[in-house]
């Protein structure tokens, strides 16, 4: 997966979370997990793409 | 609020600070997109929102007068700060150089690093608010103005310090770290707006009228905000950037005078979305029985944009207002050290640093700054912006009225006394009737720095004369 997908597909992510809880289909605890899991993606991934790309 | 984290992928430190930018170095409009974009999503903006419904603002008043305030914020930065960027190619600090002299100059940086100081102690409060919650640490009201717990003392000296340290220590790390934290950081903001819109029941923009209407009587020691106040303040909370010139420093690097208009990212993502955003946040905790208790018993609700976010949306919310108060206090930190470093030269960047963040820490421990932000930042416009007005007229009118350009420059002097006097007289003037008159500071911004042109002309006209 190319560097721009990674935070697109994460951002994508966020952004369906906030909608399945607008339309009430997610509660306010299911959203604030969510929204912490894709924050752990977002800075963990960033970090690995990162990393590997200074390996190689 | 403005931060120079991306600012520093365009503008390498040490590169043409005393020669105009080549053309080989220009930038196209992409670069300065995500620039602005990232750089008006600051910590503080997790205050300035809240600060608007303190003030007693209407839904209408907030919503058209920041799309109108915003926009003249853009034109501006198109049509004033973009043409002499790329006419001229120079930094703010040596164009005024060769105008002013270099020691006005010190003058000018000291002010500058001040007010630094004190914009990055709100960023350090706003993270110490998030930081604070885990040790369930009392937040600062509204109305407070000195440390208000122990808790809070050792919370913002634990904060400003780690801050301080990494800016002098790391900030290419950090400058990196900002650069991969905006997008999401931007999102978080929206996302925020957006579940605290739909637990306020707001659906439409007749459901928000409805929950918010005409506004209400501004908090205790606040002055009600109409059209026109957030109009004024959303047009000139960022005037030293655009009328003061500050972003000579920036734009120089722009191939063409369209690329002004990317500002509108900043001003449309930082100061429209985050900032309506993070007022809904703090509408939602005003319908919390905690606050109405406390509307109750006539006190005054805090403005702690930690608790706020953690009630929206959780941890992520939390995050949010740490890297955002982090990563905008560490490059400004970094800035104020920066025009503090110009007044002492010999001295070391990271002892200087050190100096800066540990004033920008002492200014955090008081919760004036960042609870009376919207006066403060139209201070820090108003003082900084009419500096701008001097490198407006002079550009513009010098050559017609058969004066001098860069007048220190040519005759080799250290102090231009015509920047000086209209400087302080513009100041000084429109301070003083803003005092005496009760009006916003911001609504004479724009006199002062017409004033501060025309006095500077005149001024020099007579000067050179002899």
């Amino acid at each position: 997966m190319s560097k721009f997908w990674f935070p697109v597909l994460i951002l994508s992510a966020m952004l369906l979370i906030t909608v399945l809880f607008y339309a009430d289909m997610l509660g306010q605890k299911d959203l604030n997990n969510g929204l912490f899991a894709c924050t752990v993606v977002w800075f963990g991934g960033l970090a690995a793409v990162d990393y590997w790309k200074k390996k190689a | 609020m403005e931060e120079v984290t991306a600012q520093e992928s365009i503008q390498t430190s040490g590169e043409f600070e005393r020669q105009p930018v080549p053309t080989s170095q220009l930038k196209d409009w992409r670069k300065f997109l995500g620039m602005y974009a990232g750089e008006h999503a600051a910590g503080t903006e997790f205050v300035i929102g809240p600060l608007f419904l303190t003030a007693g603002v209407s839904a209408f008043d907030l919503i058209v007068g920041l799309l109108v305030g915003n926009f003249l914020a853009v034109l501006t930065w198109r049509y004033i700060t973009t043409p002499i960027a790329t006419s001229e190619r120079l930094t703010l600090y040596y164009k005024l150089e060769k105008i002013s002299g270099r020691k006005l100059v010190t003058g000018y940086n000291l002010a500058n690093g001040l007010l630094f100081c004190f914009l990055a102690g709100a960023m350090i409060t706003v993270s110490a608010t998030a930081v604070g919650i885990p040790f369930d640490m009392p937040m600062p009201a509204l109305t407070d103005r000195m440390p208000t717990s122990i808790s809070w003392v050792l919370v913002v000296l634990g904060v400003g310090a780690v801050i301080s340290i990494v800016a002098a220590k790391g900030y290419d790390a950090v400058s990196k770290f900002s650069n991969i934290a905006a997008p999401w950081m931007v999102l978080v903001f929206l996302i925020a707006g957006i579940v605290a819109a739909k637990r306020l029941g707001v659906s439409s923009l007749d459901d928000l009228w409805a929950v918010w209407g005409s506004g209400s009587e501004p908090f205790p020691g606040q002055i009600k905000f109409t059209f026109w106040h957030v109009t004024a303040f959303a047009w000139f909370c960022n005037a030293a950037m655009h009328l003061g010139m500050s972003d000579l420093s920036v734009l120089r690097y722009a191939d063409r005078n369209s690329v002004g208009w990317t500002s509108a990212a900043g001003m449309y993502v930082g100061h429209y979305m985050a900032w309506i955003s993070a007022c809904l946040m703090f509408a939602l905790y005003l319908k919390s029985p905690e606050a109405e208790a406390i509307l109750a018993g006539g006190g005054v609700p805090p403005v702690a944009p930690g608790p706020l976010s953690y009630e929206v949306v959780g941890i992520s919310g939390l995050v949010c207002v740490l890297v955002a108060g982090w990563t905008t206090a560490n490059p400004t930190i970094y800035r104020a050290g920066l025009a503090f470093q110009a007044i002492f030269p010999k001295s070391f960047t990271t002892k200087v640093t050190l100096a800066t963040g540990a004033i920008a820490t002492i200014a955090g421990l008081f919760p004036a700054f960042a609870m009376k932000l919207l006066d403060f930042v139209a201070v820090y416009g108003f003082i900084l912006a009419p500096i701008g007005a001097v490198i407006f007229f002079e550009h513009y009118f010098a050559e017609r009225l058969g004066m001098v350009r860069n007048y220190a420059a040519a005759k080799g002097i250290g102090f231009n006394m015509a920047v000086l006097a209209a400087w302080l007289i513009s100041m000084g003037v429109f301070y003083t009737i803003s005092v005496q008159q009760g009006v916003f500071l911001s609504f004479f911004t724009l006199p002062a720095w017409i004033a501060c042109g025309v006095l500077y002309l005149v001024f020099s006209k007579i000067l050179q004369k002899k």
